[in-house]
């Protein structure tokens, strides 16, 4: 080029032209013959939102400047770019923008929608991508909802299920009412607000007018509001058609005389036994508290430790069930306002004060998250905690400090992670549960690929 | 559990040739994701292979807006988008402004931080065109000037060099604020405020040929290294500067070599040690409104450091070039000057009261007595005897000049940091 011809001035809209000239000579193109030392980038497949925003650009520079150093020290750089596809808010968005809901349409061509709107983000945030001057190798697209990459979910789960690292079964899952799905602990974020903690009176239960307490399944509905029993803080009265139990501290002496007996819980009237456990916090609320199915991860622990009874109050679109009694029907919100007046005019409630509260919530739709117990798809985390430990000291984490949110993260795993979800955009796997099993199942599941 | 077989999926997994392409070399993501995209693709990667699924994790922080706060739609008037910078700034721009930050920190976005890369664009591709004219029409290799490159080359080449290895291990160790601030430091103060500065001089007056090819081959290799090293934090801008350089794009070309016997410690500082005795007198110059490229008759350095001497001896064809200065002396001790009274006038509100009638004696005196004179029986007495008459110095208003040895006018100048007095003769 002559050099007469430079402009005076630094021309930024000529960027546009160089987009188009990388492009048409392909010069990012990851090569894979091992002539050169291979440089492989684990790209983050962002969710297809449809337009980057100025998280991503931090991201993405990094990962850019990354790359082109390496390929300037003679790496062959494989830098690929992925788009995580499959969730609520596409769905959401779907519901929106066609009016519908997800059941007025068949379930195809509810996914056909998802997959149209998915296809159209994902080509407007490449184009956004393009502009930042990102040197993907965009032959090297993956696309978590096209067949080829569902495949590799597919054969991924079989090839667990076959080791027995992935299992059915029932157990208490984080469940969000809104999004009507089961969810994994790490999807649940923590959010802080206030609320009221009520306290209410569990009168003792009427001993004789059980024929045998410990065993009778009966109501209890004699004992007197007034008569003091023991004071309970909720901030859940709502769930207390499900309480099963009240819990002390074995050495709380306000309490211990009372350990063995039974008490009524007010409105639903069943009578729970007063348990000890080293876990309840005696310098919290009265320093008594109720056992619910499920009110938090805590009574789900007890509940599995004293092999108490399940009851389920609420059910997937978080709806009070016929378990509730008079409160069946009713949303969590109208129940709790409800079960708070109730209790009042009853005589059961002495106070009510203000407290915050950390409340677990669905990270996509913020929805408070319920511990409900459902039959789900589980990874049996436990034999693998350790090796993940071991494999995250091997890596070198930049900076340093971040390895320990992983280390922590694995220490805190209680439950098995829930992998399946009730939705209708998402990776199908295909099970058969075959009804007559007196054959010996050679192959588990049916191969797919 | 789709995106928790990323790297496998990105390696060709399950074919049995995934193992060239697993574990991936890097996975970048952000703080928040540990949990779960880190966390799950571990623990699902050792279910599948029995391997981690990448050997470094680079972390990057989050974006808050001006306001502080995490960008979010609840404060619309703080939320920008990458396209609003485009459009204003360009991608470049943008890409300078994340490049400024390390691994693991939250970021605020700052309009003022988009500007200043920017600014500095504009200042690469400024200096760019400037020399533009000087560095395309030969081609000059380094075997035909190294025996010819004065110190000031030396100098800026050590530097480039040097540059090349700071942002080489800064690159390697993701610490990309390192990168851009040094890039921008040295190309934008030692090479544009200095090193251009310094050799004008060889290209537009009649020097020695090797010389003036010497400073050639040290601009293009210093603009072109520069560039090298800034493409991959603007990608856009080096293209478009580089095509004036060649016909591949810089993308495809390798990292700039060192050149080892270049780099040289002693060359840096002795080099620093000049640019700040330039500096000096460059300020002076245009503190005291004197058009920079306008000639100075006579500079003088005293300093009691013989290594100052030496320095500036070696750099004095650069200093004299540089700030056009036609007699340059380096001496040790310290100037000789003096403050000599260049003017005396009578102060008529106290001579008027006291003298009455003879102040037109004195001021008789003054007119018809040289100036000199004057001056030396004031420097003796502090007072003036006309006839009978005595006048006190503070009766009259003195003004004073400061002389050199030569009994001309100088300026003096202190440096803050080197120990040196610089006496300047207009």
């Amino acid at each position: 080029m002559s050099k007469e011809e430079i402009p005076k001035d630094y021309d930024f809209k000529k960027e546009k032209e160089w987009e188009k000239k990388w492009e048409d000579e392909n010069i990012y193109k990851y090569i894979g013959d091992g002539s050169r030392p291979r440089y492989v980038i684990d790209t983050p497949p962002p969710y297809p939102t449809g337009a980057i925003h100025l998280g991503h650009v931090l991201n993405w520079v990094y990962i850019d400047m990354n790359a082109r150093y390496r390929r300037q020290k003679g790496y062959d750089v494989l830098f690929p770019q992925g788009w995580d596809c499959h969730g609520l808010p596409t769905e959401v968005k779907v519901e929106e923008t066609h009016g519908i809901k997800k059941n007025d349409v068949s379930r195809a061509q509810f996914r056909q929608y998802c997959i149209d709107l998915t296809t159209k983000n994902i080509a407007s945030m490449k184009a956004d991508m393009k502009a930042m001057g990102y040197s993907q190798d965009w032959t090297r697209e993956f696309v978590t909802m096209n067949p080829e990459y569902m495949k590799r979910t597919q054969y991924s789960f079989l090839k667990m299920y076959e080791d027995g690292l992935i299992y059915q079964g029932k157990h208490p899952v984080n469940w969000c009412p809104r999004c009507q799905t089961a969810i994994a602990f790490a999807e649940v974020e923590y959010s802080d607000n206030t609320t009221f903690l009520n306290y209410v009176n569990f009168p003792p239960a009427v001993e004789d007018s059980y024929k045998d307490i410990a065993s009778s399944q009966e109501s209890g509905k004699q004992a007197d509001p007034k008569e003091e029993g023991i004071l309970i803080a909720t901030t859940r009265p709502e769930l207390m058609s499900a309480c099963v139990a009240v819990v002390i501290h074995p050495e709380d002496e306000r309490y211990t005389h009372l350990l063995g007996k039974y008490v009524e819980v007010p409105l639903s009237h069943q009578k729970v036994k007063i348990i000890a456990d080293e876990e309840v916090d005696p310098e919290f609320g009265t320093g008594a508290v109720m056992i619910c199915t499920f009110g938090d991860k805590t009574d789900v622990s007890w509940v599995q430790k004293y092999d108490l009874e399940v009851i389920d109050v609420i059910d997937d679109s978080g709806t009070l069930t016929a378990a509730a009694g008079r409160y069946e029907g009713m949303d969590l919100q109208t129940c709790k306002k409800q079960t708070i007046e109730d209790l009042d005019s009853e005589g059961y409630l002495l106070k009510k004060e203000q407290v915050d509260q950390n409340v677990g919530q669905c990270w996509r739709c913020k929805t408070p998250v319920e511990i409900l117990l459902k039959e789900q798809w589980f990874v049996a985390v436990r034999d693998l905690i350790e090796k993940t430990k071991v494999a995250a000291n091997e890596m070198n984490w930049v900076p340093e400090h971040m390895k320990s949110r992983m280390i922590n993260w694995a220490d805190s795993m209680e439950w098995d992670w829930c992998i399946s979800r009730q939705r209708i955009f998402a990776t199908p796997i295909p099970g058969w549960i075959l009804q007559f099993h007196h054959y010996p199942l050679q192959d588990g599941l049916m191969k797919i690929m | 559990m789709d995106s928790s077989i990323s790297p496998l999926s990105i390696a060709g997994w399950p074919d049995e040739d995934y193992v060239n392409h697993f574990p991936s070399d890097i996975r970048p993501q952000g703080h928040d994701i540990i949990r779960t995209w880190a966390f799950y693709t571990t623990l699902r990667c050792i279910a599948l292979t029995g391997q981690k699924p990448f050997d470094d994790i680079v972390i990057n922080g989050m974006v808050f807006g001006e306001d502080g706060n995490k960008m979010s739609k609840s404060r619309p008037e703080f939320v920008v988008g990458p396209e609003e910078v485009i459009e204003k700034y360009g991608a470049d721009s943008l890409r300078t402004w994340a490049a400024n930050s390390v691994p693991g920190s939250d970021v605020i976005f700052d309009w003022k931080d988009i500007k200043h890369g920017y600014r500095f664009l504009r200042k690469f591709w400024n200096a760019f065109r400037f020399i533009s004219m000087q560095i395309f029409d030969e081609e000059i290799a380094y075997g035909d000037v190294k025996d010819n490159l004065g110190p000031i080359d030396l100098w800026i080449l050590s530097k480039i060099n040097n540059l090349n290895r700071t942002v080489d291990e800064a690159f390697a160790e993701y610490n990309f604020a390192e990168t851009i601030t040094s890039i921008e430091r040295f190309f934008w103060h030692d090479f544009c405020d200095e090193y251009i500065e310094a050799v004008k001089y060889r290209l537009y007056t009649d020097v020695s040929d090797e010389s003036r090819r010497a400073a050639k081959y040290t601009l293009r290799t210093v603009v072109e290294t520069s560039l090298k090293l800034l493409a991959p934090i603007a990608p856009f801008f080096t293209e478009e500067v580089y095509q004036y350089f060649s016909d591949e794009s810089i993308h495809t070309t390798s990292w700039p070599e060192v050149y080892g016997e270049l780099i040289n410690d002693e060359m840096e500082n002795k080099g620093e040690t000049t640019v700040e005795l330039i500096d000096e007198v460059r300020r002076f110059k245009s503190s005291a409104k004197i058009p920079l490229n306008a000639e100075l008759s006579e500079v003088n350095v005293y300093t009691s450091d013989e290594d100052l001497v030496d320095v500036f001896n070696q750099f004095d064809e650069d200093i004299k070039g540089t700030l056009k200065i036609n007699d340059l002396a380096i001496s040790s001790g310290k100037p000789e000057v003096h403050e000599k009274i260049i003017e005396v006038e009578p102060d008529m509100s106290q001579i008027g009261p006291k003298f009455k009638g003879d102040a037109g004696k004195i001021i008789g005196y003054l007119k018809s007595t040289p100036i000199d004179e004057i001056g030396s029986v004031l420097d003796e007495s502090h007072e003036l005897t006309i006839g009978d008459i005595v006048v006190p110095e503070d009766m009259l208003n003195i003004k004073k000049e400061i002389v050199g040895a030569s009994g001309k006018k100088v300026d003096i100048l202190q440096s803050e940091n080197l120990d040196m007095i610089v006496e300047v003769i207009r």
